[in-house]
């Protein structure tokens, strides 16, 4: 029922948690990604920036221009307050998804 | 550097982003690529490879373009494209949605059920109504341009109106440069056919040679009139209807030029109407009237005939109406005796034919509305409910990234296959349901038999699925897609916002008040019903079998010795207590003709009333009161003076002051003769019952004095009436085996066919009412018992803090009584206002009669009472240790 909104989540819940300390751009994001799974997830421009926008438009981050002398300006994206309390709930969604799973695929080895 | 702003603007245009956005998204995309170009570079790669790596990761088969649509599809709304990849999308997302639905739907039959079975009876009952409705009134009649098309009557006041007589016809077509053409049609002429097997008795239909042109209808077979045809003396020529066709020829095209045997004279067969040909009175024949012109040759004397006649292009109603009454004036002084103060009316045939069957059904039109909008208010209901039974799910789901879009789509996906299975379901009953009514409709409403649900009407039910599905599905839809998430993801929490519980009580109340209005009209109707048939009819309908004969005689003695030697045989029948015979019969027909009192002066000496020629038994047949002087005797014969009866309603008109008795009143035209007034007796109904049309001055004459071939007979019995119809026909064959009998049928069936269409409406709006009335008990209970699971706790908590279950108990009546009452209040002030819109159709009930207003006021309070009292006896039995655990 839920394998949809599953597959989006778990997307959702990378971005939100990676932007939940300090403000990051797209690319940042993407390669922090990249990295911190050690290239087992990767996102492209065209699923990216399309999920940054609907994570925007929700209100769940915040995008603004920043400035810094000699730079080109990038646009930066926070974790908002309504942001805060999904995150708070997909959290513990998924950590009761993985302990589930754990438990399932446990028993059956033991 | 490769121009990345380009590339990605290229790959936006699709999109028709408004411009700062679309340079914002460019900006920011291409700063993305120019870091992965660098990166790559600085990793040792060529340019030429970097530039087609990174090319290859903004191209990806659409992704972007296909991620960015749905993002910014809200704010930038644009065509559906055909051939794009958006329309797949769609359709992929509807599928998956209605997928889903459906086993939401499985997964709870029992809600499932209830809310098909509540859709499809107000879907289908609207559907049914709409069918004949349509049949009835909005179809265009199957004539060419029908709405030139009008009736001419003859009126002697601003109201009414009746068939003028023939020669009046003939001078109106003579004269008359309104109307492109003009024809009488006299209806529900009887012919017996005789002379192929078993004598029969056909309806027919007399008309002049240009009627079926007037109308631009041809026959099927054969040909139309010759106007030659249609004169005294002229070689008798009849057209037969398709339905008499088929079942006595087989549909024989060669039975044109046939000779049939219809009241001993031959005529020749020349043509078959179409089966879709219908005009008034079915008729299986139709033939010339100008043949019998010397039968309707007396200006001012019945039999008078119908007239309709189209109108030229481009002339209206009220200009034909005003040179009709120039022409009637010139009648007028050419013929004062028979023509005095006639004028004309002309009016649309749509009127005449649907005139007074267009309020009540609009009325029912509206009342199967109302059921509609109860059964969408019940259906929200339980969705309201059940809404907030998933109030978690829609938590988890939102809180998973679902839109409120994706949401509500779903949601109202989920409504629409309700609506869906409501409506095939509706429709099945729909076509059961039309026939059904169609079939227990009254006689004489136009069209009904062609009833059915064609495409308009499929159209109107899917309108009305589509804003059912609307109306009961977005509200909770919308609520329900704004979950609290906080709130809806606590374990165990029943979430119930005010808002909800606000907008579930005023659907009740909403239901209320439409089911009070509902009651209220079709108690008013169950009055107005009740009163007319405690009208007393003047006469005894009880044990009174009558039956009609058209005997085809070539003088008055064979006439009268032939209904002589009737009466006789039967009078000898066991079981026959009266017999008699008569022309003209309440409930049936009577003449209508003019008269003149002897010896008053001209100008005011006007009038007109209803004539029953009857034998002397009739009154006692009939069960009719005399009030003064005698009624006809064996004595009165064609040798003795001319005598006649008059009812009361004559004596007040006419003899205020004076005894009536002995008076001589006679028909207006110079050779008639004059009749003395030897008795006074009582009113008889003639038209029904609620006497609307007929306080007016009935007379009788002597039968004997004046026998008709064309008669009912009459008979009074001591057993069940229809028991002796045998007996009595066979009465009739022993005397001529050749005669044929019909309308054979009790005085009470032809009282109750009277009241049947007032009986029809009040049945329909009495059974759309109790429909009503069961859907709002079951939202009142619905909410009620919801309610009461909803405070389980805190029940549970007073009940332990000491509260009595009577404390209980009206603590959750009173809030269900509340909304009862607000809802009683609001459907009065309603019906006061929707009433009015019933005024004709009610009979000594006003439409805002107080008694009937407080009985259903109180009726609905009580049952709603009951509504309430079961889940709150539910609450008085919660144990509190119980409620108090479970949460």
């Amino acid at each position: 029922m839920l394998d949809r909104e599953m597959k989006k989540g778990s997307a959702e819940l990378l971005i939100l948690s990676l932007v939940e300390t300090r403000a990051r751009h797209g690319y940042e994001i993407g390669k922090l990604i990249e990295a911190r799974s050690k290239g087992v997830l990767k996102f492209k421009v065209g699923s990216l920036y399309p999920l940054l926008y609907r994570l925007e438009k929700r209100g769940w981050i915040a995008g603004h221009w920043v400035e810094k002398p000699g730079e080109k300006r990038r646009r930066c994206y926070k974790l908002t307050k309504e942001g805060k309390q999904v995150l708070k709930a997909q959290r513990s969604l998924w950590q009761s998804f993985v302990a589930a799973i754990n438990q399932v695929t446990g028993l059956e080895n033991a | 550097m490769p121009d990345w702003k380009a590339e990605v603007r290229k790959r936006l245009s699709g999109l028709q982003l408004a411009p700062a956005r679309e340079n914002a998204i460019v900006e920011e995309l291409a700063q993305h690529l120019d870091e992965s170009y660098a990166e790559l570079l600085a990793g040792g790669v060529s340019q030429a490879d970097a530039y087609r790596h990174v090319r290859a990761e903004l191209h990806d088969g659409g992704l972007l373009m296909h991620g960015l649509q749905r993002v910014e599809r809200s704010t930038n709304p644009e065509p559906i494209m055909l051939g794009t990849n958006r329309r797949t999308n769609m359709i992929a997302d509807l599928w998956q949605d209605l997928r889903f639905g459906a086993r939401m739907l499985v997964k709870q039959p029992g809600f499932t059920l209830i809310a098909v079975v509540t859709l499809a009876l107000g879907i289908g009952a609207n559907t049914a109504i709409f069918s004949i409705v349509n049949a009835v009134l909005l179809r265009p009649f199957p004539y060419q341009a029908p709405e030139r098309l009008v009736i001419l009557l003859e009126r002697l006041s601003v109201t009414g109106g009746f068939s003028p007589s023939y020669p009046n016809f003939v001078d109106w077509r003579a004269q008359n440069t309104a109307f492109e053409a003009i024809s009488a049609v006299k209806q529900k002429e009887s012919f017996n056919f005789t002379g192929a097997g078993e004598p029969e008795r056909l309806q027919g239909r007399l008309v002049s040679a240009e009627f079926f042109s007037l109308l631009g209808v041809k026959p099927l077979v054969g040909r139309d009139f010759l106007a030659e045809e249609d004169r005294p003396g002229a070689t008798p020529a009849v057209i037969l209807s398709y339905g008499f066709w088929q079942r006595r020829f087989g549909a024989d095209p060669s039975v044109i030029g046939k000779q049939l045997t219809l009241n001993l004279q031959s005529y020749t067969v020349i043509g078959v109407m179409p089966a879709n040909f219908h005009f008034g009175a079915e008729a299986d024949v139709t033939a010339p009237i100008g043949l019998q012109a010397e039968r309707f040759g007396r200006r001012g004397r019945d039999p008078g005939a119908d007239v309709v006649a189209r109108l030229k292009p481009n002339v209206s109603p009220q200009q034909a109406e005003s040179e009709m009454n120039l022409i009637a004036a010139r009648l007028e002084q050419q013929y004062p005796e028979s023509n005095k103060n006639r004028r004309v009316r002309v009016t649309p045939l749509h009127e005449r034919f649907v005139g007074d069957v267009r309020q009540p059904l609009l009325i029912l039109l509206g009342a199967v509305g109302l059921v509609l909008l109860i059964a969408c208010a019940n259906v929200a209901n339980l969705l309201l409910v059940r809404a907030s039974a998933r109030q978690k799910e829609m938590a988890v789901r939102v809180a998973l990234g679902a839109s409120r879009r994706t949401l509500v789509r779903q949601l109202l996906t989920e409504s629409v296959l309700l609506v869906v299975l409501g409506a095939a379901l509706g429709i099945l009953l729909a076509l059961w349901g039309t026939s059904f009514i169609a079939s227990q409709l009254p006689d004489g409403i136009p069209r009904l038999q062609e009833a059915n649900v064609d495409a308009r009407v499929l159209v109107f039910t899917l309108a009305v699925s589509l804003l059912t599905g609307l109306l009961f599905g977005l509200a909770p839809a919308l609520q329900a897609s704004r979950p609290n998430l906080t709130e809806g993801l606590k374990e165990g929490e029943r979430g119930s916002s005010g808002r909800r519980q606000w907008l579930r009580s005023g659907l009740v109340i909403g239901e209320v008040a439409l089911t009070l209005t509902l009651l209220v009209g079709a108690g008013l109707l169950i009055q107005s019903f009740r009163r007319v048939l405690a009208v007393d009819p003047g006469f005894k309908a009880q044990n009174l079998l009558t039956m009609q004969l058209s005997v085809n005689k070539p003088d008055f003695q064979q006439v009268a010795n032939f209904f002589d030697r009737l009466q006789q045989n039967i009078r000898n029948l066991p079981g026959v207590t009266a017999v008699a015979v008569s022309n003209g019969l309440p409930f049936e027909s009577a003449n209508y003709p003019g008269f003149i009192i002897e010896g008053r002066p001209a100008p005011d000496n006007k009038g007109g009333g209803l004539r029953y020629a009857v034998s002397p038994a009739y009154f006692q047949t009939m069960g009719i009161e005399l009030i003064k002087g005698r009624l006809f005797t064996a004595e009165d014969t064609r040798d003795s003076p001319l005598v006649t009866v008059i009812n009361e309603v004559f004596a007040r008109q006419h003899f205020p002051n004076e005894d009536p008795l002995g008076k001589r009143i006679r028909q207006p035209s110079a050779d008639s003769p004059s009749l003395e007034i030897v008795g006074v007796v009582r009113h008889v109904e003639h038209y029904n019952l609620d006497g609307r049309n007929s306080v007016q001055p009935q007379f009788y004459t002597s039968f004997n004095q004046n026998p008709a071939g064309h008669a009912h007979v009459l008979v009074r019995t001591a057993v069940e009436p229809l028991s002796l119809a045998a007996a009595v026909r066979a009465q009739v064959a022993a005397l001529n085996k050749d005669q044929a009998v019909f309308n054979v049928r009790t005085m009470e069936q032809t009282v109750a066919q009277s009241v049947a269409a007032r009986r029809f409406s009040m049945l329909l709006l009495a059974v759309f009412a109790v429909v009503a009335l069961a859907l709002a008990i079951l939202g009142i209970y619905g909410l009620m018992s919801y309610a009461v699971a909803q405070r389980t706790r805190e029940i549970g908590v007073r009940m332990a803090l000491g509260a009595q279950s009577g404390d209980v108990l009206k603590l959750v009546v009173r809030q269900g009584m509340k909304l009862t009452f607000i809802g009683v209040a609001l459907g009065l002030v309603a019906s006061l206002a929707l009433t009015r819109t019933m005024k004709n159709l009610l009979f000594n009930v006003s439409a805002t009669d107080p008694a009937t207003f407080a009985a259903i006021a109180l009726l609905l309070i009580a049952v709603a009472l009951l509504a309430c009292f079961v889940p709150a006896r539910r609450a008085t039995k919660v144990d509190p240790l119980v409620a108090l655990r479970s949460e």
